[in-house]
C-alpha cells in the first residue's frame, strides 16, 4: 500500500519538474519525495499505530518507508497579496492520500516608514518554532524536530488571522528589529487531547488540516480517531508574541499562547480542552553555526469542574538546546530535548505523567542543488506512566536511526 | 559569492574611471586614502567621497545592484547623482526591491525572465534598500553630488585618481558603524596626499547564514 503511494508521489514530482520549466513569474513551486531506510529499537507500538511510542515508527513498521511527498506552491495573487499552500502526504494510516498542511493569504504592503505591517489569514503555524524554517514548515538542522516543534506540528495550526508589525531598526539606523504579533483562530478546540494521552513526542510527521491521528485511548464516547482542527465551543483563542533581533544573527522570541477551549463543552465526538501556553526562544546565527533554544510551560484541562477550570488538568513544559554546524555542502546537528507532563487535576481517574529526555545527532549532505542525503539517531529514554494502564512497561529506551534521501524540485 | 560581489564592483569601478577619463583630461591629483579600525587593521567597505570647490556636470552614468543569493551585491554602492541603477534580479526567484529613503522612494518588482527599467538615484542622501518578500535583504545607496568615490579594499585602502589641485573634503561612511568619522580636508596641491580615518569602533556588518534550505517562518 505505501509502495503505491510512494511511486505516486514520486511520479508527482517528476511530473512537476516538466512544468517547473515553464515562465511561471514570481511563482515558486516545490516539490518534493523524502524515502527512508528505518530502523526502530523499542517495545512500543508507535502512536501513529495507536500505540504509546513517541516514535513515529515502531518495530512492525520500518525498513523502507515515505518519510513525506510534500508539495509547496507560493506565489503573488496581486503585487501585495500572497498565496501559500502546502500539500503532505506520509504514507501511513492517513484518511487522505495527501492533504493540506498549511493554506494561507498573507498581505505583504511595501514600507512606507520604518514600519512593516502583515496580515495573514487561513491555516497556518504560528510563529513559535525557531526550527521548522524551510519551505513545508521542515527543520534545516535534522530530520526530526524537537519535541516542542513536533507538537506545534501535530496538534496546533492557527485558523484564522495574524497581524504583525515590525520596526524595521537598518531604517532608523539601529542595529536591531522588533516585531509584535498577534493571532486570533478558531477550529483548534481538541488541541490538548494528545499530550495528555500520549506525552511529548519527537518526530516528524505534521498532522494535515483534515486528517488525525489515532487515540492512544478510546474516549467515552467511544471515539477513536483524534481531529485536532474542530470548533466547539464556538469560542476563539488567541496569541500575542514579541521578538527582537540583533544584526540579524540573534533572536530572541516570545508569546503567549491560549486557545480559550471551554473544558466544559464537548460535541459528541469531542472536548473542547482548554490549552496555554508561554513559548520562548533564542537563535543565534553566526555564518555556519547555529544555536537554537526553546522552551515551553503550559496547561491543558479537560470536563466539566465546579470552579470551570476542568476535570482533569495536565501541566507540561519542555525546552532544547541545539547546536548545528554547516560546513559547505555538509550540515552536523546535535540536539538534547527535555520533556514533562503531569497531572495536577484528575490523576485518580487518568494519571497522565512523563518525564524523559531526547538526543538527536543529524548528518545533511546536500549533494547538488536537488537531492539531499541525511542521517539521523533519536534516543529517548524516560517514563510515560500511563502505560502501565495498558500493561507496558512506564519507562524503556526508544531508539530510531534512519537514513533519508530526499529530492527537492 | 565574496569573489564575485568584488569582481561586479571592480567592473563598476572601472567603468565609472573610464567615463571620468572621458570627460576631464588627467589632472594628475591622486589621493590615497586609508580607513584604520580600533584594532589597527585596515576597514573594508568603508565608502569614501571626495568633495570638491565646483562640481563638474553630470554624466549619465549607468550602475548595477545585483540580488543574489537574497542579498544586495554589493550591499553597499557609492553613486553619483543622476546615476541610473539597474537591478538585474540574479535569482532564480523573485524580489519586490523598495525604499522608503527620502532621497529616493520607489517600489520595483523582480520577476523572472522580465526586465525591469533601471531606477534614477537624482537626489543625494542614504538610500536604504530592502526587499519586500524577503524581509532580511538590506542595502545601502550612498548618492553623492561629487564624481570622486570609491570605496576601501579588503586592506581598508582606496586611491581616487584625478582630483582637481585644490582644497577638497574627504567624507568616509559605513552603514555598519553607529558614528561616522569626522570630514577632513586636504589640499591636493601638496605632493603625495595621503588621508587616514580612524574608526572608533570595528564596523560590524552581519555575517548571514547563506543555507539555501532556509526560507523562514
Amino acid at each position: 500500500m505505501s509502495y503505491v503511494r510512494i511511486g505516486a508521489a514520486l511520479y508527482m514530482a517528476m511530473a512537476l519538474q516538466g512544468s517547473r520549466a515553464a515562465e511561471l513569474g514570481a511563482y515558486e513551486l516545490t516539490a518534493q519525495i523524502d524515502l527512508r531506510a528505518v530502523a526502530v529499537d523499542s517495545p512500543y507500538k508507535s502512536f501513529t499505530e495507536g500505540g504509546l511510542g513517541l516514535l513515529r515508527f515502531d518495530e512492525a513498521h520500518d525498513d523502507l518507508r515515505l518519510g513525506r511527498a510534500m508539495l509547496n506552491a507560493r506565489g503573488p495573487l496581486s503585487e501585495t497579496l500572497w498565496a501559500d499552500a502546502t500539500v503532505s502526504a506520509t504514507g501511513d494510516h492517513s484518511t487522505h492520500a495527501a492533504d493540506l498542511t498549511e493554506a494561507s493569504l498573507e498581505w505583504r504592503p511595501y514600507p512606507r516608514n520604518a514600519l512593516r505591517l502583515r496580515t495573514q489569514a487561513g491555516a497556518f503555524y504560528p510563529p513559535i518554532s525557531l526550527e521548522n524554517r524551510s519551505v513545508g514548515w521542515q527543520s534545516p538542522y535534522s530530520l526530526t524536530p524537537s519535541a516542542i516543534n513536533t507538537w506545534i506540528g501535530e496538534e496546533i495550526r492557527t485558523i484564522g488571522v495574524q497581524q504583525s508589525v515590525t520596526l524595521i531598526g537598518p531604517a532608523i539606523d539601529k542595529p536591531f528589529d522588533i516585531s509584535l504579533v498577534a493571532g486570533v483562530f478558531g477550529y483548534n478546540d481538541p488541541m490538548g487531547v494528545l499530550i495528555f494521552q500520549r506525552g511529548w513526542a519527537v518526530h516528524d510527521r505534521q498532522t494535515t488540516l483534515f486528517d488525525g491521528l489515532p487515540r492512544p485511548f478510546t474516549s467515552p464516547s467511544g471515539d477513536t480517531h483524534i481531529e485536532f482542527f474542530r470548533e466547539i465551543d464556538n469560542r476563539p483563542g488567541y496569541y500575542a508574541g514579541a521578538e527582537f533581533r540583533y544584526r540579524a544573527q540573534h533572536l530572541l522570541r516570545a508569546m503567549h499562547y491560549d486557545n480559550r477551549g471551554d473544558p466544559s463543552k464537548n460535541d459528541g465526538k469531542d472536548s473542547a480542552w482548554r490549552s496555554r501556553f508561554d513559548a520562548i526562544g533564542w537563535r543565534t546565527e553566526l555564518a555556519d553555526t547555529t544555536l537554537i533554544a526553546q522552551a515551553m510551560l503550559g496547561d491543558t484541562a479537560v470536563g466539566a469542574s465546579a470552579d470551570g477550570r476542568g476535570r482533569f488538568i495536565l501541566e507540561y513544559w519542555s525546552y532544547f538546546i541545539l547546536a548545528s554546524q554547516r560546513t559547505g555542502a555538509h550540515r552536523f546537528t546535535a540536539r538534547y530535548d527535555r520533556m514533562y507532563t503531569d497531572t495536577e487535576r484528575g490523576a485518580t481517574f487518568f494519571d497522565s505523567a512523563q518525564t524523559a529526555t531526547a538526543w538527536t545527532a543529524a548528518y545533511l549532505w546536500d549533494v547538488g542543488a536537488h537531492w539531499q542525503v541525511a542521517v539521523e539517531a533519536v534516543k529517548i529514554q524516560g517514563s510515560l506512566r500511563q502505560r502501565a494502564v495498558l500493561n507496558q512497561p512506564a519507562a524503556a529506551d526508544e531508539r530510531l536511526l534512519q537514513l533519508a534521501i530526499r529530492l527537492s524540485l | 559569492m565574496f569573489f564575485e560581489s568584488r569582481a561586479r564592483w571592480l567592473s563598476v569601478q572601472w567603468m565609472a574611471a573610464l567615463c571620468a577619463a572621458m570627460i576631464a583630461p588627467a589632472q594628475g591629483a591622486d589621493l590615497i586614502v586609508e580607513v584604520i579600525d580600533p584594532q589597527g587593521r585596515g576597514a573594508a567597505d568603508v565608502v569614501i567621497v571626495v568633495m570638491p570647490e565646483t562640481l563638474p556636470p553630470r554624466s549619465n552614468a549607468t550602475a548595477t545592484i545585483d540580488q543574489i543569493r537574497k542579498a544586495f551585491v554589493p550591499q553597499i554602492s557609492v553613486i553619483r547623482t543622476g546615476t541610473a541603477v539597474i537591478f538585474p534580479n540574479g535569482d532564480p526567484i523573485a524580489h519586490q526591491v523598495y525604499s522608503f529613503s527620502p532621497a529616493k522612494r520607489f517600489d520595483l518588482p523582480l520577476y523572472r525572465g522580465r526586465p525591469y527599467p533601471p531606477v534614477v538615484f537624482d537626489q543625494a542622501g542614504i538610500v536604504i534598500l530592502g526587499c519586500n518578500i524577503h524581509d532580511q535583504m538590506i542595502g545601502y545607496v550612498y548618492v553623492t553630488e561629487s564624481p570622486h568615490f570609491g570605496k576601501t579594499d579588503s586592506h581598508g585602502r582606496l586611491t581616487i585618481r584625478d582630483l582637481p589641485m585644490e582644497r577638497v573634503r574627504v567624507k568616509a561612511w559605513n552603514p555598519h558603524l553607529s558614528s561616522q568619522p569626522p570630514e577632513q580636508t586636504v589640499d591636493m596641491r601638496s605632493t603625495n596626499a595621503r588621508l587616514s580615518f580612524r574608526l572608533e569602533q570595528l564596523p560590524r556588518a552581519p555575517r548571514k547564514t547563506t543555507d539555501p534550505r532556509i526560507r523562514d517562518y
